[in-house]
């Protein structure tokens, strides 16, 4: 009874936490954002400012997940190209590690820091969620997994098909408290418990029950201050431990109207007193509200954020590719401004970028020329390279110059000729990536002998100064 | 040699029963001599242009040249004419000629890169032939006097003219950056056709030796104007460095040689290029124009009949 009053207290007392619009969460989530590598801090600071701009504040990450579980058409978290927070003892060959629980990776450290932080910058805050899902304790990914007591030094069984919880969760609390002591100073942050948290129907339900309210007892305790949510649909009875409820399966407005258990999701939703957030996965298929957003399906979209936003909960939606995602987050703004009469506390809002667009590296950035000494009437053909080792750039210019002894220019590439220049409008080009474009030029007849043409290009783009490259030189012999 | 010339003529005066009181009908004149070409017209032009053009750039910072456009005026030229004479002081000539010209040219340009890079260098030359075959019909004039006639000789002639303008760069640059010994070779070679009306008149004296010969010495001024010169362009282009080489060849044909001017820094200069349309890149440019204008001094024999 006593234990039944001090659970009740958070429920009874608790004030709902988006009680003003500045509260009110919305956002779009690659779920492996964190834990990927192949997501560079360019990506991710792209992802953050873009989505921030267009009015989100929210995300939705896992802390870990290591093993082959297709996402989208890659493997979710980039395996085995992953961060993972465990220090690795050693390779176990065929991308399995075996990992130490009691000690963990700089790396994976660094990256959680900065990932915070950058989520910090663009006033983000972001859902951790502290251990992966159940259900991938039954399938193949269990075989690289650092719980399976095969992977890890010491032997620790953290199988969830393993149960009884109550044997040994000493590697869980010294990951939770790890986690906490690294994330005490954000205030950007909620943490789940667990991903997608029920037990299946092989698992004993009591028992896991009994575990989440152990983990929820130490999260509370190891996160003093910070909120909670618990991201599930069922047991619809841990609402009680929570402070926001959030409502995973949610892939559009239709999903709201579905029939559970005899009464609407929404209805069921509303009968939870705690603030909540919709999100979305698919309802077990990962393209369901993929299908959705590429397909444009604005009733779905629209209709979710009215649902929502009309009564002050939040949205979270997935996202494969943030680029075909941001007409979800303007049209969450739209709604957002028809509900509270003003846009988001982040739309619009122009942030420079934490790592910018960088096209100043010359072993990428340079122009080239078949041929170094020429003879006029000849023609040469100039080749520029790009490529942005640094953060998405966006209206990507390249010009190149031309020589007053050039004539019959022709730029390939969709380049056009302005003036003493050849532009192109490249357009977008991601952190990472890169091109090359290319012209040909004759060089007039009758140029003076001994005539050095100095040739060079310009690479701009939104967020830098334009780059000059590399001076080549063309000498007229004859 | 020219004292012995006049010796003979000496002789010849002194001792000759012959005179030019008879006439005949037809003569075979075979003549040779040194014609001069007062300025060739663009000719001279291009080549002062080009000399112009090398000596400014020596001038310009890091640069050094030399350059050697030298114009020749005097070249040999030969002559046959058949000469048909009704009346002992009228007649006409139909003569055939032929003379070839040569102009050699070269010129160098350095440029210091300064450090290790060292000097780059351009040597350039080239070799301009004319071959000209003048066919000439002139009236004749006479005035003879015992051995001696004097002639006066006028008309025109139609010149058909060979040219070759064979041209070669040489570059090298030992130190380029990683392109050890980068070397350019580019020889161009244009063979054109150029005919043309003139006209010509000037003096002579005949000097009658034995009944059926005669010595002779003339000297004329003509008037030529060549242009339109068009041809077949065939180049060939080796470039080369360390472990590369490529060579390249081609021809154009339908080239034009053009004379026009370009300016660098202000400066202006006359040049002449080849090129299969109109230059863009000169001011002025026109189809490249010369001329045969100057003098002719020749003796010969002449054979009568």
């Amino acid at each position: 009874m006593k234990k039944l009053l001090i659970l009740l207290i958070p429920v009874i007392f608790f004030p709902f936490l988006n009680s003003n619009q500045d509260q009110v969460y919305f956002g779009v989530s690659r779920y492996d954002l964190l834990i990927n590598k192949n997501y560079t801090k360019e990506k991710i600071d792209n992802f953050f400012r873009e989505n921030a701009y267009r009015g989100a504040n929210w995300t939705r990450v896992y802390s870990y997940f290591y093993g082959p579980f297709d996402y989208g058409g890659s493997p979710f978290g980039g395996f085995p190209n992953t961060y993972v927070p465990w220090k690795v003892v050693s390779d176990a060959g065929n991308n399995r590690k075996i990992f130490d629980l009691t000690q963990f990776s700089s790396e994976y450290e660094e990256r959680l820091k900065w990932f915070m932080d950058a989520a910090k910058y663009y006033e983000i805050t972001v859902d951790l969620c502290i251990f992966d899902t159940v259900a991938f304790r039954f399938d193949n990914t269990w075989y690289y997994h650092p719980f399976n007591p095969n992977n890890n030094i010491q032997g620790f069984n953290g199988s969830y098909a393993g149960l009884p919880w109550n044997v040994d969760r000493r590697y869980f609390e010294i990951y939770i408290k790890w986690l906490a002591e690294k994330l005490k100073n954000y205030d950007n942050l909620i943490v789940e418990l667990i991903n997608e948290g029920y037990p299946d129907n092989t698992g004993n339900m009591d028992v896991y029950r009994s575990f989440l309210v152990w983990e929820y007892d130490l999260v509370r305790k190891e996160f003093p201050g910070k909120l909670i949510a618990l991201s599930t649909e069922a047991p619809g009875l841990m609402h009680i431990y929570c402070d926001i409820f959030d409502a995973h399966f949610i892939w559009g407005r239709s999903a709201l109207y579905r029939v559970e258990g005899g009464m609407t999701v929404l209805r069921y939703l509303e009968g939870i007193p705690r603030p909540k957030i919709l999100s979305s996965d698919g309802d077990g298929d990962p393209t369901k509200i993929w299908e959705i957003i590429t397909q444009n399906n604005q009733d779905e979209i629209f209709g979710l954020y009215q649902e929502a936003f009309s009564r002050r909960w939040g949205v979270d939606l997935t996202t494969l590719d943030q680029t075909k995602s941001y007409w979800v987050v303007d049209a969450g703004s739209e709604v957002y401004k028809s509900v509270f009469g003003v846009y988001p506390k982040n739309w619009h809002v122009k942030k420079t970028p934490l790592i910018s667009p960088n096209f100043t590296d010359p072993k990428y950035n340079y122009i080239s020329v078949d041929k170094l000494t020429a003879v006029g009437g000849q023609t040469l053909t100039f080749t520029i390279n790009y490529k942005n080792t640094g953060a998405y750039a966006t209206g990507v210019v390249i010009k190149g110059t031309l020589s007053p002894y050039f004539e019959n220019v022709k730029p390939s590439s969709g380049g056009s000729i302005s003036g003493n220049s050849i532009i192109w409008n490249i357009g977008d080009v991601d952190g990472g990536q890169g091109g090359s474009v290319s012209f040909t030029a004759r060089v007039k007849v009758g140029t003076p002998i001994g005539t050095r043409i100095q040739n060079y290009a310009e690479i701009d783009c939104n967020e830098t100064e334009p780059f000059q490259t590399n001076k080549i030189t063309i000498l007229i012999i004859f | 040699m020219r004292k012995g010339i006049f010796l003979l003529t000496l002789m010849v005066i002194t001792f000759s029963n012959f005179s030019f009181s008879d006439n005949h009908l037809f003569s075979l004149k075979i003549s040779g001599g040194m014609s001069r070409v007062y300025d060739g017209g663009d000719l001279k032009k291009w080549f002062n242009g080009e000399k112009a053009y090398f000596d400014w750039l020596g001038k310009q910072q890091n640069y050094s040249t030399k350059s050697n456009y030298p114009f020749k005026q005097d070249e040999p030229e030969g002559n046959f004419e058949v000469i048909f004479k009704p009346l002992n002081y009228l007649g006409v000539s139909v003569g055939l000629g032929y003379t070839r010209r040569i102009w050699s040219s070269s010129s160098e340009v350095y440029y210091n890169h300064g450090g290790n890079l060292g000097y780059d260098k351009i040597e350039l030359s080239s070799k301009n032939e004319l071959n000209v075959f003048p066919v000439t019909l002139s009236l004749i004039f006479s005035v003879p006097y015992k051995f001696l006639r004097a002639n006066l000789f006028a008309g025109g002639g139609y010149y058909y003219a060979n040219l070759k303008f064979n041209m070669e760069s040489k570059y090298f640059w030992q130190n380029f950056p990683d392109r050890e010994n980068y070397k350019h070779h580019y020889t161009s070679n244009l063979t054109t056709h150029s005919e043309g009306a003139g006209f010509h008149g000037g003096i002579g004296l005949e000097v009658k030796i034995i009944s059926h010969l005669s010595f002779s010495i003339d000297a004329f001024f003509r008037n030529v104007k060549l242009g339109d010169i068009k041809g077949e362009l065939k180049w060939n282009e080796i470039l080369e460095w360390s472990g590369y080489k490529k060579e390249n060849s081609g021809s154009e044909k339908n080239q034009t040689l053009w004379f026009g001017s370009f300016k660098v820094d202000g400066n202006q200069f006359e040049r002449a290029i080849f090129s299969g349309e109109k230059p863009s890149l000169f001011e002025n440019a026109r189809p490249f124009n010369f001329n045969l204008n100057g003098t002719f001094i020749k003796a010969g024999i002449v054979l009568s009949f």
